[in-house]
């Protein structure tokens, strides 16, 4: 059976997600072992010419070169996935205008993070290429804190957007006692409304930090 | 009347004179159970847990466990079958039983509103079909008992009603130490031991709780449940710290080679949005009031009690101060 | 297995095809006993599972007709003959088929809501024991293709047939189901409504002088265990996978009303 080709790209951005979910942990060996990674930038930059199964694309939308680039993956690609914040809500850089992914092509898929974890991006792609369905659950940070019983900061009276934001990272940075920045997003039901109250102060400047995504109330 | 053939236990103590543990000696004799795999109420960070009893732990007593022990029953995560398919799919389920044989177990210090919450979700995963990880998770585990000597500051189980049995051992904190009777063989045998010794003491009646309700099924519809549940965060709290709350769903974990992997059974939450659907998704309010009408009205009808035990976690955990439930049968009377 | 209640057994896949763009139909062998109106889950490792109704089954052949929606349909369809699929139920209450002799049966279904009543036209024309069958089918145009086999029926029943919508010139009937119900009597018939939303028909057949009794209709929710333990399709006091998917409308009614 033909092995999946995927390619690794990335638009504006540190450049993170792919150093994390690739280099650590030999992940792109273990990956290269049931895939074949037709492109991945530290070693050639350019658009396939052949259509690839799933394209990978870190950072946002900065330039009109960007864009183009993004249009140019996705005609190539059967399935595109948004890795990590910038490409999925504008990123730090969104305050300057930069835009997520999907403001420019469709996305089938989003890990997210920020930097996404390798862990969770291997276990996702596993699970995409055997056919299932890796689509975020609406889950808090905070479910995953509590599961693992770690006191709550917020009852601490520390700040902490866990309840704002999408679960996957096991509460990573909660569980270490730092409070949750919200870089995976925020819920598509979550209360923002709440957070200066639930905070006992004014922590709207806090929120935005990742820049947004559609549908937040 | 127990549903399962082996929880035989006496109403009960099997001995007319009970026995007394000093404090000091508490963790020694939990330390003692070689065999078994002890789990106890302990403060880890400010936060009272049941986890694993290792030399050194100091057992919490003080105060009941912020997060209850139904995690021994149902686990956050819990391995149904692992599969393989190479050219064939064949799936391995791990024998329920060999978890029985290879594991025994003992919860000490479960409260009576834990133990009852046990009970309900018993007549849910014990009734008809039955299911097979819940049953060796609840017979493999020895239940010692603590009764509590003073009310929690936002307990009411009293009002909910206590169900005094289904425990291997009871312990009572009194006279710089326990008093305790035992309801079963295996209480029996475990406390055959010379740092228990008799005393004319008998454990006495259950405290009386500070707050006070009175208990009824809710309306469906009600300002108040509006009113809460715009404040509500969907951050699943209530459902995670309830001990009576077990919905699950499962997650098939793929191994990298694709050829392998393990389906698994994990905590589900309806106060997460993406729950339930059907003729149409459920919005925030119906979420909420779901939640409670399950506790009050659902169970009711359904098995002839409320899953509410009056343990208060839930007001205790909600960061928006919207699950104080007898408050909220006073403002819906 | 008894034991073993979240555990599928293995069917062999026995014939796949492609009714029309997205919608398929799966035939596999294995034992199972199952009345009209029940699901199954379909199991497969590695990607999920998802609920389907059984639209036929004879013997040790069971028969599904779905929508390549989710990602368990999608790959149910990217399986071959021969291959082995999982699947456990079947769950549900059924349809009340004792209930159905010697009356005259209306059943009105909407795109794959059809499934679950083409099982039980199987199972009343091997019993032989209603007065008529009249069907009521209404499909999105692509589909259109399904009313093959729902005319097959039409050599000993009634059956009207409508689409939803339609361009470029289609000739047939284009209407929504509760628009469709003419012929329907009142007295000793029962009415099966399998659609997505069923009020709307339901209360045009109450308007006809059927009683609530009458009409049996398919409630919708999540299902996950599909034994009444994992919590999804509780709804209103409720499980859709034990007291449903099909109830009664009084029953129905209470249900969907929040």
């Amino acid at each position: 059976m033909k092995r999946p080709k995927i390619g690794f790209f990335s638009l504006s951005c540190c450049g993170g997600c792919l150093m994390q979910t690739l280099l650590e942990e030999e992940s792109f060996i273990k990956l290269g072992e049931i895939v074949d990674i037709v492109q991945f930038r530290l070693i050639k930059d350019s658009i396939p010419e052949t259509e690839i199964d799933i394209a990978v694309i870190e950072g946002s939308i900065g330039s009109k070169e960007d864009r183009a680039k993004a249009e140019e993956i996705r005609k190539a690609a059967k399935q595109v996935i948004a890795l990590g914040a910038c490409a999925i809500e504008g990123g730090v850089q969104s305050k300057e205008g930069f835009l997520p992914l999907r403001k420019a092509i469709k996305i089938d898929w989003d890990i997210r993070g920020c930097p996404v974890d390798a862990g969770e991006f291997l276990q996702k792609i596993a699970a995409l290429l055997v056919g299932q369905d890796i689509s975020q659950r609406e889950l808090s940070v905070c479910s995953e804190c509590r599961e693992k019983e770690f006191p709550c900061l917020i009852n601490r009276g520390s700040i902490c957007l866990g309840f704002l934001s999408y679960a996957g990272c096991g509460a990573a940075c909660p569980s270490k006692g730092t409070w949750c920045l919200g870089c995976r997003g925020f819920m598509k039901e979550s209360n923002k409304g709440m957070a200066n109250e639930i905070s006992g102060k004014n922590i709207s400047h806090l929120m935005d930090f990742f820049g947004e995504e559609d549908g937040r109330d | 009347m127990p549903l399962v053939q082996n929880f035989i236990y006496s109403q009960q103590p099997l001995h007319p004179m009970p026995y007394h543990l000093a404090r000091e000696d508490l963790e020694v004799f939990l330390g003692s159970l070689g065999a078994y795999e002890v789990h106890a109420p302990v403060e880890k960070d400010g936060v009272v847990v049941f986890k694993r009893f290792e030399d050194g732990d100091r057992i919490e007593i003080g105060r009941n466990a912020y997060y209850p022990p139904k995690k021994l029953f149902l686990p956050q995560q819990e391995d149904m079958y692992s599969y393989r398919q190479v050219r064939v799919l064949t799936l391995s389920m791990e024998r329920a039983e060999s978890r029985v044989q290879n594991k025994r177990r003992i919860l000490f210090g479960i409260r009576l509103c834990d133990l009852k919450a046990i009970q309900l979700m018993d007549r849910l995963y014990l009734a008809e079909p039955s299911d097979p990880f819940y049953r060796a998770n609840r017979e493999n585990t020895v239940i010692i008992a603590l009764r509590c000597n003073k009310p929690g500051e936002n307990c009411f189980c009293d009002s909910m009603g206590i169900v005094d049995k289904g425990y291997d051992i009871l312990f009572e904190e009194r006279y710089n130490g326990f008093i305790v009777e035992t309801y079963s063989k295996v209480g029996e045998k475990l406390i055959d031991n010379r740092l228990f010794q008799q005393t004319a003491e008998k454990i006495g009646k259950h405290p009386k709780c500070r707050i006070q309700t009175k208990p009824a099924k809710l309306p469906e519809k009600h300002p108040v449940y509006d009113r809460n549940a715009v404040k509500c965060l969907t951050c699943q709290a209530c459902n995670i710290v309830c001990p009576t709350c077990g919905c699950f769903s499962f997650r098939d974990l793929p191994n990298l080679n694709l050829h392998t992997g393990k389906r698994t059974r994990v905590w589900d939450y309806c106060q997460g949005s993406g729950f339930s659907s059907g003729e149409k998704p459920r919005d925030i309010k119906e979420r909420y009031a779901h939640r409670l009408l399950c506790k009050f009205n659902y169970f009711k009808d359904n098995i002839g009690d409320y899953t509410c035990t009056g343990c208060g976690r839930c007001k205790t955990a909600c960061l928006s101060g919207i699950c104080d439930i007898p408050k909220i049968m006073e403002e819906v009377r | 297995m008894k034991d073993r209640p979240l555990m599928p057994e293995q069917y062999r896949v026995t014939a796949l095809s492609e009714l029309a763009l997205e919608t398929h139909s799966m035939k596999v062998s294995g034992k199972m006993n199952s009345l009209p109106g029940q699901f199954v889950i379909v199991s497969l490792s590695g990607v999920g599972e998802c609920p389907l109704y059984i639209a036929s089954h004879k013997g040790s052949n069971l028969e599904f007709v779905y929508r390549t929606d989710c990602s368990i349909t999608k790959a149910m369809s990217r399986l071959s003959k021969g291959d082995r699929i999982g699947i456990r139920g079947p769950y549900g209450k059924g349809l009340p088929v004792k209930e159905m002799n010697r009356k005259d049966i209306y059943l009105i279904g909407q795109d794959m809501g059809i499934a679950p009543l083409k099982h039980l036209v199987e199972h009343l024309k091997k019993a032989k024991v209603a007065r008529t069958i009249s069907i009521y089918a209404s499909f999105m145009k692509k589909d259109y293709v399904i009313a093959s086999w729902i005319k097959e029926w039409e050599k000993d029943n009634p059956v009207i047939l409508s689409v939803r919508s339609a361009d470029d010139g289609y000739l047939g009937r284009v209407g929504k189901p509760e628009d469709m119900l003419e012929g329907i009597r009142k007295d000793n018939s029962l009415a099966i409504v399998s659609v997505r939303e069923a009020s709307a028909i339901a209360e045009t057949l109450l308007s006809l002088g059927l009683k609530e009794k009458q009409i049996y209709a398919a409630a919708h929710r999540t299902i996950v265990c599909g034994i009444g333990k994992c919590g999804h399709c509780l709804h209103n006091g409720r499980y859709i996978c034990k007291d449903g998917p099909f109830m009664r409308y009084d029953i129905y009614k209470e249900l969907i009303r929040r």
